[in-house]
């Protein structure tokens, strides 16, 4: 409709040609050649048949268009030659139409040219006179372009003629006019084609819509879930597969490390790193300074030294390793390539396969020479130390000689007698045997009492091993008291023993324990040799406490004796000080240690009216 | 008098050594009697056949020698043998001193023990016919008169009979009565026998010998 009212508007028409070309003055050149009048009718038609060309083209759909501008173009412009491209509006690609004058069998050929043409001019500046040669003739056709559409992206025009002339100002004028016209047509027509496709469409659409929206609500639905889903499963797959590549990588690491640190060991400890096949030779050795000598195919007592010294030791090995069983700090000794001493320390654990088969050992082992050295000197100082007490004890008993000598004497005495008695009766006629009898089961029991005496006296001397045992005090000091006794006696000393029943178990090595008390009650003893008989009262008393750190045995030996001055308490348990004549000045002193070796205490505390008490207190056994 | 059985006492404090040498004294058939203290001893009745004492130097209570010196201190002399232990030296040599028949050691030998007791047993024997001469002597001596027992105590002197009548101022014939009644009761066939009585019931020598000393 805006097409009329712009071709309706003449001055509009006639300056449009003004500022395109300066050269064009039509209503100058009209009146200059006034006489041509019927040129100017002709030129008048040609314009209202322009504005007629709308409401002929209305109607027709797009494809049809074309032709119907380039007829409109041939006949009005007398074009040899009129080519047109416009895209389609129903989108199925560009329409190309060609037209050559008398000659219709050329369409095709002028079609290509003005593709070539259109093709190699597509700049919307370009609307400028081309020179194309004729595809009939081959003679050269004037030619000129124009572009189609908005911005000429829509397609192309192209007309040409033979005429020298061609085109004319008004001839541009006409093409110009004749091609916007079109555009409104092709435009008119591409709307009406979407108006159709429209209302097909949305009726089409609204039939459907309704299911494929529900379809599309389930399928998104189902879509949505199976996204989620999958979004979850593919997340906890990659957090799954995070999490393992992180343990692989932990694992790789640990296990890199895990490799260099026991190399670091195997390079830096001393220790010997071993393994050992299933005949206990060695496969495998990583040896530090015994390299000549413990080599692979060796067994540990190839190089061992103490095995005809220690056989039981090595045959409890040998059964350990023969019944596969896992061993710690099996200690052996052997020599070093320069013959110096060496003891070894090792420890294994017998390797199977899968299948359970036993395939060796593997282990470790290590030179502890230096602390075996350190161990045999605590070993010795402990055995100087456990010498000594000994010889202590023997130094009490030794002032004990005249009451054991006695204790022995008297069933020697009396099996003399009764061994006499006996001959006699038999060198009679007639034997007495009852009497033989009665002698020769006195005979047996002070053999006994004497072999009892002897062995009291003798596991006193005895050099045995200090061992720490569950022992029952009371007994202990029973059996000092039956030893000691004689003599306490033979001081015209009244010995009284107050035992208390039930006393903790103590831990302790009850010889060393009687040594304590021996002493102790000898002290006693030499204490009251010199007050008046009368006062002379030894008192032995055993008590139990319980302490917040458990029960304890106290034994208390209380006698009435010179008892001791301030100056004496603190030396009392001094190594070498005595107030004995002859006296060693050991006996407090070796107690106290024994006493402390059974995490107990000894102490002296004096009495009130005469002499001293001395304490012993030991932890019972809980 | 010889035959009176010989009983041999037992103190010891050890049952064992006390039954053993109680068997050791039946097997040899002696008479045996043990007690465990000295005390027991002392207060058990005892008879008057000769014997010995078999006596622990060591013993509770009164000691050996403490028995010892009880034994020497009443009239009833026992010869002692003393069993000792080792380290009895002192109190050994003190027994000892105090008149002790024997002295042996444990363990002793069974013989070694018995002749020891059979010794002390005869001397204790000859010592009770020692002490019962004596007795009788000096009970015949009692019978004299005083006037009997100076002229004895002439005579023991070796004086004749009519020195001491001159010291006595009586008649010879007076003496020579005397001497025989003298001689008569003490029972004595000859002068030397009269002066060997004499001897041993302690009669001085001497007209004016006085009493003798027991």
């Amino acid at each position: 409709m805006n097409s009329c009212v712009s071709y309706a508007d003449g001055p509009a028409m006639e300056t449009t040609p003004e500022k395109s070309n300066s050269s064009l003055e039509p209503p100058d050149h009209v009146v200059a050649r006034s006489t041509d009048t019927a040129a100017l009718r002709s030129q008048l038609r040609d314009l209202i048949a322009i504005l007629a060309l709308p409401a002929v083209w209305s109607g027709r759909d797009a494809a049809g268009i074309p032709e119907a501008v380039l007829e409109v173009l041939s006949s009005m412009l007398r074009l040899d030659l009129a080519y047109i491209r416009a895209a389609d509006p129903a989108g199925s690609g560009p329409l190309e139409t060609t037209r050559v004058q008398g000659r219709p069998d050329l369409g095709s050929r002028g079609r290509e040219i003005a593709s070539l043409l259109a093709e190699g001019t597509t700049d919307p500046d370009a609307n400028q006179a081309l020179v194309l040669p004729d595809p009939a003739t081959g003679e050269p056709l004037r030619a000129t372009r124009i572009a189609l559409g908005l911005a000429g992206h829509t397609g192309v025009v192209i007309a040409a003629s033979r005429r020298s002339s061609f085109p004319t100002p008004f001839e541009r004028f006409l093409l110009q006019s004749i091609i916007t016209q079109a555009e409104v047509a092709l435009s008119n027509a591409a709307l009406m084609t979407a108006l159709h496709h429209a209302l097909h469409s949305e009726q089409v659409a609204r039939t459907d819509a309704d299911t494929a929206n529900r379809s599309k609500d389930l399928l998104n639905e189902e879509l949505e879930r199976r996204v989620v889903e999958r979004t979850r499963q593919v997340s906890l797959v990659n957090q799954e597969l995070r999490r393992e590549i992180a343990e692989r990588k932990r694992s790789e690491e640990a296990l890199r490390e895990s490799e260099q640190r026991f190399r670091d060991y195997a390079e830096t400890a001393s220790d010997w790193l071993w393994e050992t096949g299933p005949d206990h030779s060695f496969t495998r050795l990583a040896v530090h300074g015994f390299e000549g000598q413990v080599r692979v195919g060796a067994r540990w007592w190839d190089f061992a030294t103490d095995v005809e010294e220690e056989p039981e030791k090595w045959r409890l090995h040998l059964a350990a390793l023969e019944a596969h069983e896992p061993f710690r700090s099996f200690t052996y000794r052997t020599s070093r390539p320069d013959g110096s001493i060496a003891y070894i320390e090792t420890s294994g654990k017998p390797v199977f396969d899968s299948g359970g088969r036993f395939l060796g050992y593997r282990g470790i082992s290590t030179d502890v020479t230096a602390s075996v050295g350190a161990e045999e000197v605590e070993k010795a100082l402990q055995q100087a130390q456990a010498e000594l007490a000994r010889v202590v004890r023997a130094t009490t008993l030794g002032e004990l000689a005249a009451s054991i000598a006695h204790e022995i004497n008297q069933p020697l005495a009396a099996i003399g007698a009764d061994a006499n008695a006996c001959l006699h009766w038999l060198a009679a006629d007639r034997p007495d045997l009852d009497s033989v009898r009665e002698a020769l089961a006195a005979i047996v029991k002070d053999s006994h009492r004497a072999g009892e005496v002897i062995t009291r006296i003798r596991t006193l001397l005895a050099r045995s091993p200090v061992v720490h045992e569950p022992c029952d005090l009371t007994e202990v000091i029973r059996e000092v008291l039956t030893l000691v006794a004689p003599e306490i006696g033979r001081h015209g000393i009244a010995l009284e023993a107050s035992l208390a029943p039930g006393l903790p178990q103590v831990m302790g090595d009850p010889i060393q324990l009687q040594q304590v008390l021996l002493n102790l009650l000898l002290n006693a003893a030499e204490a009251m040799r010199e007050v008046a008989q009368e006062r002379r009262r030894l008192v032995v008393r055993s008590t139990f406490e319980q302490r917040e750190d458990g029960p304890w045995a106290v034994v208390e030996v209380e006698d009435a004796g010179v008892g001791f001055s301030e100056a004496e308490a603190a030396r009392l348990f001094e190594a070498f000080y005595t107030t004995k004549p002859g006296g060693l000045g050991m006996g407090l002193s070796i107690s106290r240690s024994i006493i402390d070796s059974h995490l107990g205490r000894l102490w002296a505390t004096a009495n009130p009216a005469h002499g001293a008490t001395f304490h012993l207190a030991l932890p019972g056994m809980r | 008098m010889s035959a009176e059985i010989p009983i041999v006492f037992v103190v010891d404090d050890d049952p064992s050594v006390r039954d053993s040498l109680r068997r050791l004294m039946t097997s040899v058939g002696m008479a045996v009697e043990v007690f465990p203290t000295a005390q027991a001893f002392l207060n058990a009745p005892r008879g008057d056949a000769p014997g010995c004492l078999v006596l622990d130097v060591r013993l509770p209570g009164l000691s050996g020698l403490d028995l010892q010196r009880e034994l020497a201190n009443s009239s009833a002399t026992l010869p002692i043998i003393f069993l000792t232990g080792h380290g009895d030296i002192p109190m050994s040599v003190q027994a000892m001193k105090a008149g002790a028949a024997e002295f042996l050691t444990k363990p002793f030998r069974g013989q070694e023990l018995l002749d020891a007791i059979r010794h002390a047993i005869d001397r204790d024997r000859a010592a009770r016919t020692q002490r019962r001469e004596l007795a009788e002597l000096r009970g015949r001596y009692d019978t004299l008169t005083p006037r009997e027992r100076d002229v004895m105590a002439g005579v023991v002197a070796g004086l004749l009979n009519k020195q001491i009548a001159a010291e006595f101022g009586t008649t010879e014939a007076t003496v020579k009565e005397q001497r025989g009644q003298v001689m008569l009761k003490m029972r004595a066939g000859s002068v030397a026998e009269l002066v060997r009585s004499a001897g041993r019931i302690g009669i001085a020598p001497h007209p004016s010998g006085g009493t003798p000393p027991r």
